[in-house]
């Protein structure tokens, strides 16, 4: 029995070193580092809550950073949402060439994002990009996407949408597993197509809706790469998400304690709102059988 | 449950020359015609694959009909959709809408076609009142025990106050002590509403024990139609014989044979003079290949196998107990068989050969080839068989 056990940990053991070294250890130390001044040259120097109370009381950037990404999360999530669910449905329909469909639609979320971040600028460049290309025919001069106010931020919204196969996977999977029969009967009751996704599908799915919203939420506060390859937070600080802000922080002006203390409060902010949505999810989501 | 009255209309249904195939040309329900009066309780029995199911979701509108036609009432419902045909369907797994409460998975049928609030409550509080379910109504399906899903979804369909209930495997989820108080209660149901209605099962005690009129259905067709009791005494064929009872019929390979002017049927080990009447009907068989079939309880017991008229004997191989009756299951040369007798008969078999009397009244003889029982009366293979159902 405590052979097996060891042989156990010595399986595991190139993920545990991994893990240890990677993940725990700096995980810990940014607690201590956040309440010291690290520039990465010098030692860290304790400064005790010194950092806490400069980004609360004395850093607009904090905020402003923090509020673009509250406002990116509660615009993008339920559109990703609804677009997630929409498509879900449809990709759930009886027709020919479904799998086709939906190959087509989840290939995006497995595409490089950077690769992804490169085709966008290039098809949002305000002279020679394909959207204002597509305007121009309409006759309608198109904005400069990705460096004018407030288009740089909604072109980021708009771009989540395109990786939006992810979730409708998991959407899909959801849909597979409500039983057949629910429908039979909704049908013997009287329920129309329409009737049956409100009465029967959604809440139904509220699981996996449930578990989608949780990620989603946690995912759009950590928002990074698009913001830092497309728009580097211009144009006058409208895309600075709290993550990219934070990256600026440590590595460009190499100040690390400052940049972990931001990240544990990120931390915090995500724990909290995740602990929110535990709390009315008793309300909302159906376990079903 | 309560005696209420509770009216509710009522409805012929009539199935003629209905088929059900698959695009892979698969055929599972072939040229069915049958009839179910009003307010009739027919059960349709078969192993499963039978087509019994299929038939049923073809009269709830849940499976296309490929062929044939099915009324409901003075209506063709074959181009009907399922909510439009007046019925209601009570499903294997309850199919219970987990996030609705009792009361709202009772009332969304009502709430879907308009039915005012006030009437709406008045409907379920008078189901929930017959099914014994009023305390349960705020709770989800999550917090029932199975007889009780059973007895919302019944409830979800009596609140419709449809023309046709159909009943899908009702009972098969169910353990064997609540199956017996279950079937019980949809009896008792379906006294109070008088409704038409079709109930599937696989189950023949349960066909047995519910039916006005059962319907015995194997690989596509139709068997036999008629009450328990004609089927149980006459069954059509070979399959309905085997499939119909506990034990199932007796049944020995052999032929007919011509001696001494009578016939007899002759199954090595096995030799049974046919009664007057019986061999009338099977005469044009003398010389061919038949299949005798005995029932467990047309056996009996004989000490002297010389002071009765016919009497075949065997060796026992296991004995059952069942409480009021055993049931030996005997060897006898190639045959195996099963006779059913008192334990005080039982009490006193020890291990040398034992000998039966058949009750040669209610032998059966059938056609090897074809299963066809050669022995039934007139009146029942004019009543019973799928032909004399068609118009």
């Amino acid at each position: 029995m405590r052979r097996d056990t060891l042989k156990g940990y010595l399986f595991i053991s190139p993920w545990l070193a991994g893990f240890l070294l990677l993940v725990a250890v700096p995980f810990i130390d940014s607690i201590y580092l956040s309440f010291t001044h690290y520039d990465v040259i010098s030692p860290p120097r304790w400064i005790g809550a010194a950092n806490y109370k400069r980004l609360v009381m004395e850093d607009p950037f904090f905020w402003k950073s923090l509020a673009v990404t509250l406002k990116y999360a509660m615009i993008a999530v339920p559109l990703g949402m609804v677009f997630g669910v929409g498509l879900a449905l449809l990709l759930n329909l009886n027709i020919r060439g479904i799998r086709f469909y939906r190959t087509v639609f989840y290939l995006p979320s497995i595409i490089p994002l950077v690769a992804t971040c490169a085709v966008f600028t290039w098809m949002l460049n305000p002279q020679m990009g394909l959207m204002n290309s597509l305007l121009r025919l309409a006759g309608v001069e198109g904005p400069a996407w990705l460096t004018s106010q407030p288009w740089a931020f909604y072109s980021l919204v708009l771009m989540s949408l395109w990786t939006v196969g992810g979730s409708m996977i998991i959407y899909l999977a959801g849909l597979k597993d409500v039983p057949a029969s629910l429908y039979e009967a909704a049908v013997v009751d009287g329920a129309g197509p329409w009737q049956r996704t409100i009465h029967i599908t959604l809440p139904m799915l509220t699981p996996v809706i449930f578990f989608n919203l949780v990620m989603d939420i946690i995912n759009a506060f950590k928002y990074f790469t698009q913001a830092y390859i497309m728009t580097e937070g211009g144009p006058e600080e409208s895309t600075t998400f709290y993550a990219l802000y934070l990256f600026h922080r440590s590595w460009r002006y190499l100040d690390m304690g400052y940049a972990s203390a931001m990240a544990w409060i990120l931390f915090l902010i995500i724990v909290a709102i995740t602990a929110m949505l535990f709390t009315t999810h008793k309300r909302w989501v159906h376990y079903g059988r | 449950m309560r005696p209420l009255k509770v009216e509710i209309a009522v409805a012929n249904v009539h199935l003629k020359n209905v088929s059900k195939r698959y695009e892979d040309g698969n055929e599972v329900v072939r040229n069915l015609t049958l009839s179910i009066q009003n307010g009739e309780f027919l059960v349709l029995v078969g192993p499963s694959g039978c087509g019994k199911s299929t038939t049923l979701r073809m009269i709830a509108g849940l499976e296309e009909i490929s062929e044939g036609t099915i009324h409901i009432g003075d209506r063709i419902v074959n181009e009907i959709p399922p909510k439009d045909r007046d019925i209601a369907m009570v499903f294997q797994n309850y199919a219970l809408y987990p996030h609705m409460t009792v009361y709202d998975n009772m009332a969304f049928g009502l709430k879907l076609r308009r039915v005012s609030k006030p009437e709406i409550k008045q409907r379920v509080d008078r189901a929930a009142a017959i099914l014994g379910l009023e305390e349960l109504l705020r709770r989800k399906p999550k917090a029932l025990s199975g007889g009780q899903r059973q007895r919302v979804a019944m409830g979800r369909a009596i609140v419709r106050k449809p023309s046709v209930f159909l009943f899908d495997e009702p009972l098969s989820n169910l353990d064997a002590k609540m199956r017996v108080e279950m079937r019980r209660e949809i009896l008792q149901l379906h006294r109070q509403v008088a409704t038409t209605m079709i109930y599937v099962t696989h189950d023949q005690v349960e066909a047995m024990t519910l039916g006005n009129r059962i319907c015995v259905m194997n690989e596509g067709v139709v068997e036999q139609v008629g009450r328990p009791a004609t089927i149980f005494d006459h069954p059509a064929s070979l399959f309905v014989a085997r499939f119909i009872g506990t034990p199932p019929m007796n049944i020995f390979d052999g032929r007919l044979v011509q001696e001494g002017g009578a016939l007899l049927f002759d199954g090595g080990a096995i030799r049974v003079p046919l009664p007057s009447d019986k061999a009338d009907m099977v005469a044009a068989y003398a010389g061919k290949e038949v299949c005798l079939g005995i029932r467990a309880r047309a056996l009996r017991l004989v000490q002297d196998s010389g002071a009765v008229a016919c009497s075949f004997g065997g060796q026992v191989e296991v004995s059952e107990m069942l409480g009021e009756e055993v049931l030996v299951h005997i060897a006898a040369g190639r045959h195996r068989f099963v006779a059913s007798i008192h334990p005080h008969e039982a009490a006193e078999l020890g291990n040398e050969a034992v000998h039966f009397a058949p009750h040669l009244r209610s032998i059966h003889l059938f056609d090897a080839e074809s299963g066809r029982n050669l022995t039934l009366p007139p009146d029942v293979t004019r009543t019973t068989l799928p032909r004399g159902e068609a118009e």
